[in-house]
């Protein structure tokens, strides 16, 4: 082999070495900003649903569809951990420590609805905000043509533009599809309950109101999944809390599950407590103004034991409400809601006395 | 295609074609190296504007979602007999609230800073009479050294509304949210 | 001498195509840093123009605007509402005020106070008009709402135009809409506009 076939031959070995260095460099350099790309487009994501938690809960009665790239947002919350957090495609993307938030804890999909709903029990608390998807379906149930009372009442709020389905005993969803959650909704007199329903992760809500006049006022939530219905067991041994008002049943009918609907509405009695805080200082304040020996006063402060006082009552409500939500007395609750709702009706209507609400 | 170099007594001189070559390509190699350094020193640098900008542009969404959240709070809103005045706070509120988050901060400090974050909140009243309320301030995490906050006041008037007169003042609310210069 | 001229000349050119070569190497590599260099500078001209998107003041200065204008005449005056007092300016100048001023003479008074302790005072390129007219639905109404570039203060027989600090020309001249608080005037179909807006700067 001569110089010159030798010389050809480093040649060729050169360039190839350099050539895969250089190669190997720039594919590297892809790689790694496709990466990048990715994460920023979940910055970017969970940035936009971090302002649709801040604006949307600030105005309530708001259905708004959302259209994304397919993510998977997760949802976590624990009371007794006081830990609050939604994840973007398997990362913590933020916490919602202090913010309300139904929904079932994976959704996953392209469009995203928001709903809010005002809590005022008795008075303006906080907006919760109900996050699901177009594959979440909320199935009803009505043995005949001709709805019962209950479920019209609830339906009228319901949004229509979620995806519901009306079941009797001839028409039901008999396939899982993939992705799909499913809701059963059914109220305690409708038993017995139909056992034509898909058992594979689907949730079972089972309500029973105190009322039948008012079925939103307060009652019961009961939480089962799909195979609890098959087991015909009586309906205390399984999980189950206390909604008061139209917006807290509607978080249990969202969520499907115990623990995240108390965690939320562990959040929303906090924030009740500190709103009660803020009346008994704000009705300590007014007493300044208001004339002695008047109406008005004696609605405040109360003559003895034979009318309580609006003072006396935010403070017998700031005790009850002291436990939270897990432990609360529901008889002494809504008693106290009950007397502060009549308390503030007079006081307003009683001329010249500002009410709390 | 060898380069032959010629004395000028016509003499051939060493070959040197091979040197030449190899310096030849030594400079091409380093000349990409540079041009490819030179690009990703520059395109970091595009990166680093951009990701600045975003970053200021969220800021500043975010001055948006306090603000709102600010003219909407529950706990200062006019409310008559359940109907709610846009743009209208309650005088003995106001106090209320003062005492409130001074006598209370371990129940409600928590929620308001997760909501408010740094941020001075100041209402004023112009007229009829000249009165002013600091409702939240909190600098807690001012306390690294070194590191630069800047603050934007925002100004919005509210009603001031005495819910035992039924007057209504003219106030404006001062809002100056605190964040780290970047 | 000229034997050694033309060895040199021959050694230069004893090659033609591999001299050629070597121009053209060099070309190209002048093209690559002409391709770079200009690459650079498109890229440094854009981000130096490249504007502030200002979401934030926009937002701003349109709550502004709208709960000014909203603000104003609901604030209590006079026994009564600024808007009321407006009416009476401007239909029958009945109430009186305070140091025995009419109702217009109290607004002129307040409105001077309230903005020199407002919008002056924060420094903001604003315009603020009241004006009576038949119709606030009115699309030239709408669009013309800024008068001219003095403070005026102006009433007018027909139209009662009180204007203050239009937005100038130091200004972007893009108006950010005003926040308009219209008041009828009782059974005639009249209404009376606030309107404060605030000048893009």
């Amino acid at each position: 082999m001569n110089k010159a076939q030798l010389a050809m031959s480093f040649n060729w070995i050169f360039v190839l070495i350099v050539g895969i260095v250089f190669l190997t460099f720039f594919f590297s350099l892809i790689a790694s900003q496709s990466k990048v790309s990715d994460q920023k487009v979940s910055a970017t994501i969970a940035k936009q649903f971090q302002t649709i938690l801040g604006t949307t809960t600030q105005k309530a009665g708001t259905f708004k569809t959302y259209s994304t790239p397919k993510i998977e947002l997760s949802f976590y919350c624990d009371a007794n951990q006081a830990m609050s957090r939604y994840s973007l495609n398997g990362k913590i993307a933020g916490y919602t420590t202090h913010d309300v938030l139904f929904s079932p804890s994976n959704l996953k999909g392209t469009k995203l609805y928001t709903w809010t709903q005002e809590w005022a029990y008795p008075y303006q608390v906080t907006n919760f905000l109900y996050v699901t998807n177009k594959l979440h379906m909320f199935i009803f149930y009505s043995p005949n043509e001709v709805l019962p009372a209950d479920l019209e009442n609830l339906l009228k709020i319901f949004p229509t533009n979620l995806t519901i389905f009306m079941m009797n005993d001839t028409h039901y969803p008999t396939k899982r599809l993939n992705n799909n959650l499913y809701t059963y909704v059914f109220f305690k007199n409708q038993q017995p309950l139909p056992d034509i329903i898909l058992t594979e992760k689907s949730k079972v809500i089972i309500i029973e109101p105190n009322k039948s006049s008012n079925i939103f006022d307060s009652g019961k939530v009961y939480f089962l999944s799909g195979n609890d219905l098959k087991l015909n067991r009586d309906l205390d041994s399984f999980n189950n809390s206390y909604y008061f008002g139209a917006a807290s049943l509607f978080g249990a009918i969202f969520v499907g599950e115990k623990q995240q609907y108390d965690c939320n509405m562990e959040k929303a009695f906090t924030r009740l407590l500190m709103l009660n805080k803020m009346y008994q200082y704000r009705t300590t304040e007014a007493l300044k103004y208001i004339p002695s020996f008047s109406n008005c006063q004696y609605l405040y402060n109360g003559t003895s034991s034979l009318q309580t006082g609006l003072s006396q009552l935010l403070d017998d409500f700031s005790d009850t409400l002291e436990g939270g939500f897990l432990n609360i007395d529901a008889v002494k609750f809504k008693k106290l809601v009950l007397d502060l709702r009549n308390k503030n009706n007079r006081i307003s209507s009683e001329g010249g006395c500002p009410g709390i609400y | 295609m060898s380069f032959k170099l010629y004395s000028r007594n016509g003499r051939l001189l060493k070959h040197n074609s091979g040197q030449i070559q190899l310096n030849e390509t030594l400079f091409i190699i380093i000349f990409i190296i540079l041009i490819i350094v030179f690009g990703l020193v520059f395109f970091s640098q595009a990166e680093n504007d951009s990701i600045r900008t975003k970053q200021k542009e969220y800021r500043q969404l975010d001055s948006i979602v306090t603000t709102q959240y600010v003219t909407s709070l529950t706990e200062l809103k006019c409310s008559v007999y359940g109907t709610e005045d846009q743009s209208c706070f309650e005088e003995i509120k106001l106090t209320a609230f003062e005492n409130l988050t001074k006598n209370d901060w371990d129940l409600v400090g928590e929620y308001y800073v997760n909501k408010l974050g740094t941020a001075k909140i100041t209402i004023e009243e112009i007229y009829p009479q000249s009165r002013n309320w600091t409702i939240y301030n909190y600098t807690g995490t001012f306390e690294k050294d070194g590191v630069a906050y800047d603050g934007k006041q925002t100004q919005i008037p509210v009603v001031i509304w005495n819910p035992l007169t039924g007057k209504r003042a003219f106030g404006v609310l001062y809002l100056t949210v605190y964040n780290k210069v970047i | 001498m000229k034997k050694s001229k033309q060895i040199i000349f021959r050694s230069l050119f004893s090659n033609d195509h591999f001299n050629l070569r070597a121009q053209l190497e060099i070309i190209g590599l002048v093209f690559i840093v002409l391709i770079v260099s200009m690459a650079m500078l498109f890229y440094l001209s854009y981000s130096v123009n490249h504007e502030d998107k200002q979401v934030f003041k926009k937002y701003a200065d349109n709550e502004l605007g709208m709960s000014y204008a909203t603000v104003f005449t609901k604030t209590s005056i006079c026994g009564t509402e600024m808007s009321k007092l407006l009416e009476d300016c401007a239909t029958t100048k009945r109430i009186v005020c305070a140091g025995g001023l009419n109702s217009c003479e109290t607004l002129n008074k307040t409105i001077i106070r309230l903005l020199s302790q407002t919008l002056d005072k924060w420094d903001k390129a604003y315009g603020f008009t009241i004006r009576w007219t038949d119709s606030p639905l009115n699309d030239d109404y709408t669009s013309n709402w800024q008068v001219n570039g003095e403070n005026a203060m102006y009433f007018d027989n027909e139209k009662w135009v009180y204007t203050r600090r239009n937005c100038t020309e130091e200004t972007t001249g893009i108006r950010r809409a005003p926040g308009i608080s219209p008041i009828p005037l009782g059974m005639t179909g009249d209404t009376i506009t606030v309107e404060i807006g605030m000048c893009a700067q």
